[in-house]
């Protein structure tokens, strides 16, 4: 078995990596189909005042009067080029606003995804070790709360209590005004964004720590005298790292979701701000811009995952 | 442990970083925007906050003068009126833009020709400039400008959106989208950094003709959360925000660094009554003159301003100040005409004897864009109840409201707000012109022939007395026909350091050139 | 997956004796205890509201506007959580609130729920071809961020109450359909349904008698977690603007509204709030207590 792993493995990736095609398709169709969902897009995008013959020649222009199929295509095959069209807004090309706003985006998703694990772990761990104390009960009691907060409510209040009357953290932006440090201003957004991750993660890890203390193994390690710390390290964290995995790929699309809301309060310029912008103003090439290169972030990042995942655990199947 | 050790380095660079701000002692401003600049080319937009940021940077030929109402010369040294179509600019001398290149008449005729040689498509304040026939140079610093007609309110339109002259020689050079990424002007402040989503950076033009002005650094930062933009006055993060909520002042005024200056808008909160039913729906309420008298009487202006934060917003059946309104019967401005007695006496008149079971009317709003927007909508439905209609409310997100309602599907009411940006009653008079279906007329769907032939000669009119006359019997028919009732002219809150001198120009646009520091 | 060693005869649907289980479970399970009473006075609230709520939620008192709860200085007896920036009772908008924001969420649920399951079915039973374009349809809207959808969505669509419903609905299909698929494949791979096929029973009838019983375990899970989720979401969306409007009133949008008052009238945004976590956390509770006795692998 240990010497044929290595090639189901490359099929395995290879099968995984394929897969992504069809779904990218998927998402293209969704991207193109949803702007139609209420018939006619060229009403969207015209000014209030413009007569019909006005709108006929905008349909025109913009292709919307051929067939759908042969939309479908010309916006599929422009698209693999990178061309989304312009804005309808400020006529700039909507990939290049795209482009520009994906690495904050990602400086906001990483750091949360940092943290989140930086606070879960040993949240999960110490709740798990500690089982049925007050401790305990007090980060199960975190955990399950914070899943119940809408994440605005909870950036507004986290800017009244940090930045207004603590004043540990500017209140917004990126630091490209204030003159202070990048990393101060990343901290409350990242933080807001990862509760959703924090709380899961906890809860997670708790439960994958107290599964795998139950189990013999663990027993045997303690009962050769091995230190608690030791017997943590290696067995159990290394076995609740699975599932944990598993998980982090579907927070990433929560990330990505998340952001449109925190980068409104925390005046962040991404790519969530830019969608909202966009979704506000029916600014439909930015819209579908947004939604295919975040989708195909995530399904990326899963992709990652799952490969990250059979390294964890060869005794995955490659199915 | 770890922590400390990334803490120091941290600390260390703030501090750093402050002392060379402190050092410097630039006199910097920054300012809180809920959007950005979508675009530099001074015609391709009309968001507001591009306008109003943009005007900072670019000049006009000639602009109003808020107090006075008078058109003053900005890049236009003095003008004459050569015939009823044609006027003749003298230009300021020795100024440059930003980039360096000199102005001359090169520039101003191109600024002007490349809007009205584009089509809406491109540039939508196309038909706004369809007033200009033709730009002629004469010679480096003279131009001559042909009208379409008589136009008595030339000045005023050349003071129109998009009036901002750019640099002929930097628009060949970087094409329309090079300008549309970074303006070039001769302005009072030139462009230093811009980010489209986040902010835009300002510094002094020390050449400026009009004197340099006294903010170094003019900062705009992009902040659409209402109370993360509170939340940033409160700790240093911005020093001037507009449009501050009344349920803020008492938490700005507490702050010794603030201060609140309110002034007076060109905004007017007003309902338009749909004359006609859209397309689709049998009938509206409004088309029966009594309803709409009924209306006027049923709302208490005195309370909508109460909501809106009080304080100096003015009551009024106009829109704002215009050069002929010391003509205009006072009875049309200042006047509540709140009567709800009289209003349940039209109604029992017409036949809804009974408080309950009246008319049915639908009431149209949307929010975000001005001070208590949902909250003046909500109230103005409980008051036509209490006189005895039976309101449906129906507040749209403003996109959908746009698409929906804006465009003519409206019923009986629409809350709106109206602006008069120039200091010239042709704004006012084309929104009772049926003849110009793009603007109020849509939602109203008024047509009176007398208006129109009102509104036709108050167009062409060169003498400035007569003129007047016309208007003012314009203005009366209008307010007696009601395809609009106003409501009250809107105040807006600034707040700002206090250690500054400043004015917002009543049509609500942030020219900084006059803002003055006192220490 | 249900538990494979009970083996229940073929004709007694498993889910019988999962119930009498739950029963006995529920009794020993505080989590279980709490949750179920707190949705349950959720849910007596919204049935009960113009019963309970001391005033009409849309009407306006402009001599009133902004009074603080009852034990704050210039409290008012008749108003004990204060009123808002018209003069409205803050109690009663709440609790006609809990039966906007409730319906949302659950509606939502059994919109995708039902929509997932019946899906998720098909592909399960049918597999093949239909089974793998599925699979790829239901990866595809898992890779798409879940809440961007909705607001693009909502955002072309305007926003009315019965269009958040239906997309916060139809959007939330796909995790149903593919936990539902798991579970008919291997439900099907279990002899009596085997046999039962081999039988001649149509698909119809497999799906119905078998197969469905089989899965509404997890369905029920997965539902009671997505009317947390929904609610949450409801409320994002009132935030930017994108949800009901007014004269209707939600929890989100009650906050959503009131968090332009929190400087000067905190209990605008804050009851709404506990609320809104209140019922989330009611509904997380009893979701979790279900999980763990009827699905655990789920959680995974």
């Amino acid at each position: 078995m240990r010497g044929g792993a290595l090639r189901p493995m490359s099929g395995y990736i290879a099968r995984r990596v394929l897969q992504i095609i069809p779904v990218l398709f998927g998402v293209t169709l969704i991207v193109f189909l949803m702007i139609r969902l209420k018939g006619d897009p060229v009403q969207q995008l015209v000014p209030d005042w413009y007569s019909e013959e006005q709108i006929q020649e905008v349909r025109v222009a913009y292709g919307f009067d051929r067939p759908i199929h042969v939309q479908y295509v010309s916006f599929l095959s422009r698209a693999v080029r990178g061309d989304f069209g312009r804005s309808f807004h400020n006529r700039q090309p909507a990939w290049d606003m795209i482009k520009k706003a994906i690495p904050r985006t990602a400086q906001l998703a990483l750091a949360a995804f940092v943290l989140g694990v930086v606070i879960a772990f040993p949240l999960g761990i110490i709740s798990a070790l500690r089982r049925n104390t007050i401790l305990d009960l007090a980060v199960t009691g975190f955990a399950v709360w914070g899943r119940s907060l809408p994440n605005f409510w909870l950036g507004i209040m986290l800017i009244l209590v940090f930045a207004v009357t603590l004043r540990w953290f500017p209140v917004s932006g990126t630091g490209a005004i204030s003159g202070q440090p990048f990393l101060k201003h990343l901290f409350l957004p990242a933080f807001t964004l990862s509760m959703g991750l924090i709380t899961t993660l906890t809860r997670l890890i708790r439960s994958a720590v107290l599964e795998v203390i139950r189990e013999d193994y663990v027993t045997t390690a303690r009962a050769k005298g091995l230190r608690e710390r030791v017997t943590i390290v290696r067995h159990v964290l290394r076995n609740a790292l699975i599932p944990v995995v598993t998980v982090m790929g579907l927070q990433i699309a929560w990330l990505m979701g998340g952001s449109v809301i925190i980068e409104q309060v925390f005046a962040w310029p991404g790519m969530g701000r830019l969608m909202l912008q966009a979704i506000y103003a029916r600014d439909n090439s930015v819209v579908q811009a947004g939604l295919l290169v975040t989708s195909l972030i995530i399904m990326v990042s899963n992709l990652v995952v799952d490969l990250l995942y059979t390294v964890l655990d060869p005794r995955i199947r490659y199915s | 442990m770890q922590r400390n050790k990334l803490l120091v380095p941290v600390v260390l660079l703030a501090t750093l970083l402050m002392g060379f701000v402190l050092g410097q002692e630039a006199r910097r401003i920054v300012v809180a925007q809920g959007e950005g600049v979508e675009n530099w080319d001074p015609p391709a937009g009309w968001d507001t906050a591009s306008e109003w940021i943009e005007m900072n940077v670019y000049d006009c030929l000639v602009y109003p003068d808020r107090e006075t109402g008078e058109m003053i010369g900005w890049l236009a040294e003095s003008w004459e009126n050569l015939s009823d179509t044609l006027w003749r600019i003298n230009l300021r001398q020795g100024v440059n833009f930003h980039n360096g290149d000199p102005f001359t008449a090169e520039d101003a005729k191109f600024s002007i020709d490349r809007i009205i040689s584009a089509d809406r498509e491109k540039f939508i304040v196309f038909n706004q400039w369809q007033f200009v026939k033709e730009v002629r140079i004469v010679d480096d610093y003279t131009i001559e400008i042909e009208t379409t007609g008589p136009d008595p309110s030339f000045l005023s339109e050349l003071s129109g959106t998009g009036c901002g002259v750019v640099s002929k020689k930097y628009v060949e050079e970087v094409g329309d989208d090079g300008l549309a990424n970074f303006g070039v002007g001769t302005g009072p402040f030139k462009l230093v950094e811009y980010d489209r989503e986040s902010f835009v950076v300002l510094e002094a033009n020390e050449a400026y003709w009009g004197g340099k002005p006294d903010i170094d650094e003019l900062v705009f930062r992009v902040i659409p959360e209402v109370s993360t933009r509170l939340a940033e006055l409160l700790t240093g993060g911005v020093d001037n925000a507009p449009g501050i909520l009344p349920q803020d002042w008492d938490r700005i005024e507490s702050d010794e660094r603030l201060k609140l200056v309110q002034y007076l808008t060109d905004r007017v909160y007003g309902l338009s009554l749909a004359q006609t039913p859209p397309p689709g729906v049998e009938a509206v309420a409004t088309s029966i003159p009594e309803i709409r008298e009924a209306i006027d009487y049923a709302i208490d202006r005195d309370e909508l301003i109460e909501l809106a934060g009080g304080g100096t917003s003015t009551l009024t059946r106009l829109t704002p100040p215009i050069p002929c309104w010391d003509r205009v019967e006072p009875a049309l401005y200042g006047v509540n005409p709140y009567n709800p007695e009289m209003a349940r006496q039209i109604l029992a008149d017409i036949g809804y004897p009974d408080v309950a079971g009246g008319p049915t009317i639908t009431l149209h709003g949307t929010f975000g864009q001005y001070i208590a927007q949902k909250e003046i909508a909500e109230t103005i439905a409980a008051m036509l109840e209490e006189v005895g209609f039976e309101v449906e409310l129906d507040i749209r997100e403003f996109s959908n409201f746009r698409e929906t309602v804006y465009r003519g599907n409206n019923e009986e009411l629409m809350l709106q707000s109206l602006g008069n940006f120039t200091t010239d009653p042709w704004l006012f008079i084309l929104n009772y012109d049926s003849r110009f279906g793009e603007r109020l007329p849509t939602r109203t769907r008024f047509s009176n022939e007398e208006v129109d032939t009102l509104a036709k000669q108050a167009n062409v009119e060169m003498d400035p007395n007569r003129r007047c006359e016309i208007i003012n019997e314009f203005a009366h028919k209008v307010a007696d026909l009601r395809p609009t009732i106003e409501l009250f002219q809107m105040a807006d809150t600034v707040a700002m350091p206090s250690n500054v001198e400043w004015t917002p120009p009543s049509d609500g646009m942030l020219l900084f050139v006059n803002l003055r520091f006192t220490n | 997956m249900l538990d494979k060693a009970t083996g229940s005869a073929p004709n007694t649907p498993e889910f019988r004796t999962n119930v009498v289980k739950l029963v006995r479970r529920w009794r020993s399970s505080p989590v279980g205890i709490v949750g179920s009473l707190m949705v349950l006075l959720v849910v007596m609230v919204a049935l009960l509201t113009p019963l309970l709520a001391p005033h009409d939620p849309a009407k306006h008192n402009r001599k009133q506007r902004f009074l603080p709860p009852i034990w704050m200085e210039g409290g008012d007896r008749a108003h004990p959580l204060g009123t808002d920036q018209l003069g409205r009772d803050v109690l009663s908008r709440i609790l006609y609130g809990s039966r906007i924001s409730v319906m949302i969420g659950v509606s939502a649920a059994v919109i995708g729920g039902t929509l997932g399951a019946v899906i998720g079915l098909i592909a399960g039973l049918y597999g093949g071809l239909v089974d793998t374009l599925i699979s790829r349809a239901v990866d595809t809207f898992l890779s798409i961020p879940f809440i961007i959808l909705v607001l693009a969505v909502v955002g072309i669509l305007g926003p009315s109450l019965l269009t958040l419903i239906v997309v916060l609905g139809v959007t939330g299909w796909a995790s149903y359909a593919r936990v539902i698929r798991g579970e008919t494949l291997s439900v099907k791979e279990r002899e009596y349904v085997s046999a039962a096929q081999s039988l001649g029973a149509s698909n119809a009838r497999l799906a119905f008698r078998h197969v469905l019983p089989n899965t509404f375990a997890s369905l029920i899970v997965l539902a009671t977690l997505d009317v947390a989720s929904t609610i949450l979401a409801e409320t994002s969306l009132s935030y930017l603007g994108l949800g009901v409007q007014p004269p209707t009133v939600t929890w989100g949008l009650m906050i959503a509204d009131g968090r332009e008052y929190l400087s000067s009238s905190w209990w605008l945004a804050v009851f709404p709030g506990f609320a809104i976590s209140f019922t989330v956390l009611g509904v997380i509770f009893l979701g979790d207590f279900l999980r763990d006795i009827l699905d655990p692998k789920l959680g995974e």
